[in-house]
C-alpha cells in the first residue's frame, strides 16, 4: 500500500522540511502558520535539528539566516504581520546571499487584519516589500500535495541560488486536510549548495569567477569571511566602487532571471482553443479549475493560466496566451495584484483583462468566477 | 459521486476528531479523494464547532460546502446555524437530547438520543462523537463500515480503542434497527 497520510497544508510543509534536510527553524508564532512552528518544534530534535522560538519574528529569520550561514538549511515561517515585519532581513539574505526559505501563509490585512481568515494580499509584498532592486522566488501551492511537493523545490532553490525563497501559501491551504502521497518523495530532487574548493586562504564568498552563483563556505569549517548588507566586492568587505558595484547587481538579478527557465513552473488547463483564460493561483485556483469545467458545459470556451512560480512572474507567457485568447480574467483575493501583471504582459495585444477580487476574508467560489465569466463574455 | 458531511456541535464534543476519523476512512481506507476543514480560531470549548468533509471519487475544486448531503448537529446551536444548508434530498441528524426545537415536519431529519447513548454506553457523554460516526457512516454508505473502523483504530489512542470500537457499532446498530429503510444494508 502506497504511504498515503491526510494532513494539513501546514503538516505538509514541516515533513517537506524535515524530509528536504532542513536542520534549524527559527521564528515566532502566528496564526495561521503556527502549526508549521509546532511541528518544528516537535520533529527538528528527533532529526538532531534545533528550534529556537525568538523573541519576536524579527529575532525569527535573523536566527535563521544566522543558521543557514553555519551550513544548515534553515527556514522560518509567519503570516501577514510578521511577514512585514521579517522584510529588511529577507534584504538582508538576498544581499549577503544567503540560503533560507520563509514560509508566508497569507491571512487577511492590512496590519493585524483578519487572523483566521484566508487572503492572497502579500502577492506584492512577497516581490517588493524589502527595498531596493532585488529579485525574488515564491511559488504558490493550491493543494496539500502541492504544498509538500513546493516545500522541497523552496529549499532546493534557496541552496542551488543562494536565495532567499518564499512559500506563499494560504488560510485555505494551510488548514485544510487534503492526502498527500509520501511516496511522490522518491521522484524530488535534494540538493544542497556548493561549498569551496578551494583553502580558506584563497576564499572569497562573492567570486565571480565560479560564474553566477559563487560557494558558500560554512562558519565554524576553518573559512573566515565577512557578509554584510552594505554594497561588497568579492571579498565581502564593503565598497561603493560604482564599478564593482554594478557587476555586483547585475549577478544578483541574472544568478535569478538567466536560471528562470529551471524553474519556471505553471500549469495550463483547456487554454489551446480558449476564448477567455481564467487567471488565478493558490487555492483560488481550486475554484477556478471548477468554473471553466462548468463553462465549458455551457459552450463558453474558457481556460486557465495558474502560476505556481508566482516571482519571477512569467510575462512571456502570458504574452503568448493573450495572442489566443480574447480575454482574461484574474481572480484573487485581494483588491488587484497580480491583475496589474497580467496586463503588463498582455500589454500591446488587443486582449482585455477582466479582474475578480475582493479582501473581506471569503473565499472566492466556483459559481462567483463562473458568473464572472459569463457576465464579461455576455452570455 | 460528492458527498458533502458537515458535522457541527459544541467545542469539546469531539467534532474535529468525527471529521478526521470520517475523512480518513474514505481517504486513506477507501480510495476516495477527500478535503477535511473546520472553522478555526474562535470554536473554544463550549462553543458552536464545526468541521467539514467533502467526498469525491474524482478531483475536488469546490473547497466550501454550499449545502450539505448530511449534517449531524449536536447542539441547538448548531442546529439554529446549520439546519437551513442542507440539500433538499439531505439528512439532517440530530443530537434529541440538545436540539429540542426542531422543525417536526422536516422528513430529513433524523433523530437519535446521541448523548444518552453514549452514557448508556460508558456513563459519559464523551462517546457521542465516534456514536456519531457509525450513524454517519450508516446514513451515507460512501464507505464501508471496516473502512471506518480502521480509521478508529488509527485517530484513537489504544488504551480507548476498545470503547470507541464500541461506540462506532452502537450507532451503526441504533441507525440500522430505527432507520432500516435508509441505513440498511
Amino acid at each position: 500500500m502506497p504511504n498515503i497520510e491526510l494532513m494539513s497544508g501546514n503538516d505538509a510543509v514541516v515533513k517537506a522540511a524535515i524530509m528536504s534536510g532542513c536542520k534549524f527553524y527559527g521564528g515566532y508564532p502566528i496564526t495561521p502558520s503556527s502549526e508549521i512552528a509546532e511541528g518544528m518544534a516537535k520533529e527538528l530534535p528527533k532529526v538532531g535539528g534545533k528550534f529556537i522560538q525568538m523573541e519576536d519574528e524579527i529575532g525569527g529569520i535573523g536566527a535563521a539566516i544566522g543558521a543557514s550561514l553555519t551550513g544548515v538549511k534553515s527556514m522560518t515561517a509567519t503570516s501577514g504581520p510578521g511577514f512585514s515585519l521579517k522584510q529588511e532581513h529577507i534584504g538582508f539574505a538576498v544581499m549577503g546571499e544567503i540560503p533560507i526559505v520563509i514560509v508566508n501563509v497569507m491571512r487577511g490585512g492590512p496590519s493585524t487584519g483578519m487572523p483566521t481568515y484566508p487572503s492572497q494580499g502579500d502577492v506584492m509584498q512577497a516581490r517588493w516589500g524589502t527595498h531596493g532592486d532585488h529579485q525574488i522566488i515564491a511559488l504558490t501551492p493550491c493543494s496539500v500535495q502541492e504544498t509538500f511537493k513546493l516545500t522541497f523545490e523552496a529549499f532546493n532553490l534557496s541552496e542551488m541560488y543562494r536565495t532567499p525563497v518564499i512559500l506563499l501559501t494560504d488560510e485555505i491551504i494551510a488548514h485544510m486536510r487534503e492526502k498527500v502521497i509520501l511516496d511522490e518523495a522518491k521522484n524530488y530532487k535534494i540538493i544542497d549548495r556548493v561549498k569551496p574548493s578551494v583553502q580558506s586562504e584563497q576564499y572569497k564568498p562573492f567570486d565571480n569567477k565560479y560564474g553566477l552563483v559563487p560557494p558558500l563556505a560554512s562558519y565554524g569549517e576553518g573559512y573566515r569571511f565577512h557578509i554584510t548588507g552594505l554594497t561588497h566586492d568579492e571579498t565581502g568587505f564593503p565598497t561603493s566602487n560604482p564599478n564593482t558595484v554594478e557587476k555586483l547587481q547585475e549577478r544578483l538579478r541574472d544568478k535569478i532571471l538567466k536560471n528562470r527557465k529551471n524553474f519556471d513552473w505553471y500549469e495550463e488547463r483547456m487554454v489551446e482553443d480558449a476564448e477567455i483564460i481564467v487567471v488565478a493561483y493558490g487555492s483560488v485556483a481550486r475554484s477556478a479549475m471548477r468554473a471553466i469545467k462548468d463553462a465549458r458545459r455551457e459552450n463558453i470556451k474558457a481556460g486557465l493560466f495558474r502560476p505556481i512560480t508566482l516571482w519571477p512572474f512569467n510575462y512571456e507567457r502570458i504574452k503568448k496566451l493573450s495572442k489566443k485568447c480574447k480575454k482574461f480574467l484574474v481572480a484573487e483575493m485581494n483588491l488587484g495584484q497580480i491583475v496589474g501583471e497580467v496586463e503588463r504582459g498582455a500589454c500591446g495585444v488587443k486582449t482585455k483583462v477582466d479582474f475578480l477580487g475582493r479582501a473581506n476574508g471569503e473565499f472566492i467560489t466556483p459559481t462567483e468566477i463562473l458568473s464572472k465569466i459569463r457576465e464579461v463574455m455576455n452570455v | 459521486m460528492r458527498a458533502e458531511i458537515r458535522l457541527a456541535g459544541s467545542g469539546g464534543q469531539g467534532i474535529i476528531l468525527a471529521a478526521k476519523v470520517i475523512a480518513e476512512a474514505a481517504g486513506i481506507f477507501s480510495d476516495l479523494n477527500v478535503v477535511q476543514s473546520q472553522i478555526y480560531g474562535a470554536a473554544a470549548r463550549g462553543e458552536l464547532s464545526k468541521a467539514d468533509v467533502i467526498i469525491d471519487d474524482g478531483d475536488i475544486y469546490t473547497l466550501e460546502i454550499a449545502a450539505a448531503d448530511i449534517l449531524l448537529c449536536l447542539s441547538q446551536e448548531a442546529y439554529d446555524r446549520y439546519s437551513k444548508e442542507l440539500k433538499e434530498d439531505g439528512k439532517l441528524i440530530i443530537d434529541s437530547f440538545y436540539v429540542k426545537n426542531y422543525d417536526q415536519l422536516d422528513k430529513r431529519i433524523l433523530s437519535f438520543p446521541i448523548s444518552e447513548m453514549s452514557k448508556e454506553l460508558a456513563d459519559s457523554e464523551l462517546f457521542s462523537n465516534m456514536i456519531s460516526v457509525g450513524i454517519v457512516t450508516v446514513v451515507g454508505k460512501y464507505f464501508s463500515e471496516e473502512s471506518v473502523l480502521k480509521s478508529v483504530e488509527k485517530n484513537v489512542p489504544k488504551n480507548f480503542l476498545e470503547m470507541n470500537i464500541k461506540a462506532v457499532k452502537f450507532g451503526f446498530e441504533k441507525a440500522k434497527s430505527k432507520y432500516p429503510e435508509i441505513c440498511g444494508s
